[in-house]
C-alpha cells in the first residue's frame, strides 16, 4: 500500500512538472526549442517564411536582405518565445562545420546578416558561436568590419560578451583571435573592458598586440569609451 | 573627397595596400570630410554619435560592390547596402566630420591558404551623404582595382 502510495505521488509530482513546464513564461533557453520539421509551423513564423528569409540573407546584403532581416526583427519583437525561436534558428542555420566564407559566399552572406540580427536581438545565447567565429573573414575588406561578420554582432550585444571576450583574450592559442578580442573589448568599451585590459596587458605575449591593448587603454576616458577612433585604430595592425 | 595623401600615418588615400587588423588590405583608400552649417551630426549611419547624441544630421555611406575572384563572381552588385558605422575610423567636431575607408580585397588569410588569390576584378559603387530630414548632399563615385599577372592596378572617377 506505501509503496503504490509512493508511486501515486511520483506520477502526481511529475504531472505537476510537465504542467508547469508548459505553463512556464517566454522561453528563455534557445537550445531547448525543438527543430523545425518539413509540416510543422513554429508559433511565431511558417517554416515556409523561415526559409524564405534564410535564402533572401543567404543571397545578398542588400534591400531583399534588409527587408528579411526586418521581418525577423519584428517578428521577434512579438514576445520572447518568438525572439527565442528566432535565435535558436538562425544559429542552427549559422553554425556549419567547417566554414570557409571564402568559399561558401552563401554562408558569408548569411552571417553578415545572421550576426546583425543577433546583435540587434541582444542574443547572449549565440556569444559563443560569435566569439569561435571572430576571425572568420570573406574576401573583401571595408573599415567597416563587416567581412568579419561576427564582430559586429559581438559589439552590438556589448556589455554581456565582456566575459567571453575576456576568456578568449586570456587563453586563445591564436593570436589573431586575441587582437579581434581586443578590438571588441576596446570597442564595447566601460569599466569591466578598461579591467580586462589592464589585466591582460601584464600577460599577454604578442609584442604587437600589448601595442594595441595600451593604445586602448590610454585612449579610454573615464567612463571607458574610445575618445579618438581614428588615433586609437593606427595600432589595430598585427598581420601574421 | 580625398584620394591623395592620407587620413593619417597608415592611412593612405590612393591606391595601394594597407595593414588592418590581422591582414593586408589592397584597394583604394579616400577620406571623405566636409561640414554642415549648424546642427551638429548625431548619427554615423544608424549608430548614435555618443558625443552629440541629439545632432540633426546623419552621415552616411551605401555602397555597391563587385567583385570578381579567381574567376569566380563573389559580390554580385546589385542595390547599395549601408556600409558605414561608428567602427570605421571617423571624427566629428561639433559640425565638421571626416572618416576613411578602403575598400578592396583582404589579400591573406591567416586560417587558411587552400584559396590564394590569382586574379581579381573589383568596381565599388560608392555614395557618401550628409542627411537632415529633406535636406542632403550627396558625391558618387566608382573605385576599381583589379590584380593580374601579379600585379595591382587601382582607379577612381566621380559618377554622375
Amino acid at each position: 500500500m506505501k509503496s503504490q502510495i509512493l508511486v501515486f505521488s511520483l506520477l502526481l509530482f511529475q504531472a505537476a512538472v510537465s504542467i508547469s513546464c508548459q505553463t512556464a513564461g517566454p522561453v528563455s533557453n534557445a537550445s531547448a526549442l525543438p527543430s523545425i520539421g518539413p509540416e510543422q509551423k513554429t508559433q511565431c513564423l511558417t517554416k515556409e517564411e523561415f526559409d524564405r528569409h534564410l535564402k533572401s540573407m543567404s543571397q545578398s546584403i542588400s534591400a531583399e536582405a534588409t527587408s528579411a532581416r526586418q521581418e525577423l526583427l519584428n517578428t521577434a519583437a512579438a514576445s520572447a518565445q518568438c525572439k527565442a525561436e528566432i535565435v535558436s534558428i538562425l544559429m542552427k542555420a549559422m553554425d556549419k562545420p567547417n566554414l570557409d566564407f571564402r568559399e561558401d559566399i552563401e554562408s558569408y552572406y548569411l552571417w553578415r546578416n545572421g550576426a546583425e540580427i543577433l546583435g540587434e536581438l541582444q542574443a547572449s545565447e549565440a556569444l559563443q558561436l560569435l566569439i569561435s567565429h571572430l576571425n572568420l573573414k570573406g574576401w573583401d575588406f571595408s573599415m567597416t568590419m563587416k567581412h568579419q561578420p561576427a564582430i559586429g554582432g559581438v559589439i552590438k550585444i556589448g556589455a554581456p560578451a565582456l566575459p567571453q571576450l575576456d576568456e578568449a583574450l586570456r587563453r586563445n592559442p591564436d593570436r589573431s583571435m586575441r587582437l579581434s578580442a581586443v578590438f571588441c573589448i576596446a570597442t564595447i568599451g566601460g569599466p569591466s573592458a578598461m579591467r580586462s585590459l589592464n589585466e591582460a596587458f601584464s600577460t599577454e605575449p604578442d609584442e604587437c598586440i600589448r601595442r594595441f591593448i595600451k593604445a586602448s587603454l590610454d585612449n579610454f576616458d573615464e567612463a571607458g569609451q574610445i575618445k579618438n577612433r581614428a588615433d586609437w585604430s593606427s595600432s589595430f595592425a598585427c598581420p601574421e | 573627397m580625398a584620394f591623395s595623401g592620407s587620413y593619417q600615418e597608415g592611412k593612405p588615400n590612393g591606391g595601394g595596400q594597407i595593414r588592418y587588423g590581422s591582414g593586408l588590405a589592397y584597394g583604394v583608400g579616400f577620406t571623405v570630410f566636409g561640414s554642415v552649417s549648424s546642427g551638429g551630426i548625431g548619427h554615423i549611419m544608424k549608430d548614435t554619435n555618443l558625443k552629440n547624441p541629439g545632432g540633426a544630421w546623419t552621415i552616411e555611406q551605401w555602397t555597391s560592390g563587385y567583385t570578381n575572384i579567381n574567376g569566380s563572381v563573389y559580390l554580385k552588385g546589385g542595390p547599395a547596402h549601408a556600409d558605414l558605422n561608428s567602427t570605421v575610423p571617423y571624427e566629428i567636431n561639433g559640425n565638421e566630420f571626416r572618416w576613411y575607408d578602403h575598400p578592396g580585397l583582404e589579400d591573406k588569410d591567416p586560417q587558411s591558404s587552400r584559396n590564394p588569390l590569382k586574379s581579381y576584378e573589383g568596381r565599388f559603387d560608392i555614395a557618401v551623404k550628409v542627411i537632415n530630414g529633406a535636406q542632403q548632399c550627396e558625391v558618387k563615385f566608382r573605385i576599381s582595382s583589379t590584380f593580374s599577372n601579379g600585379n595591382w592596378s587601382h582607379s577612381w572617377g566621380q559618377l554622375n
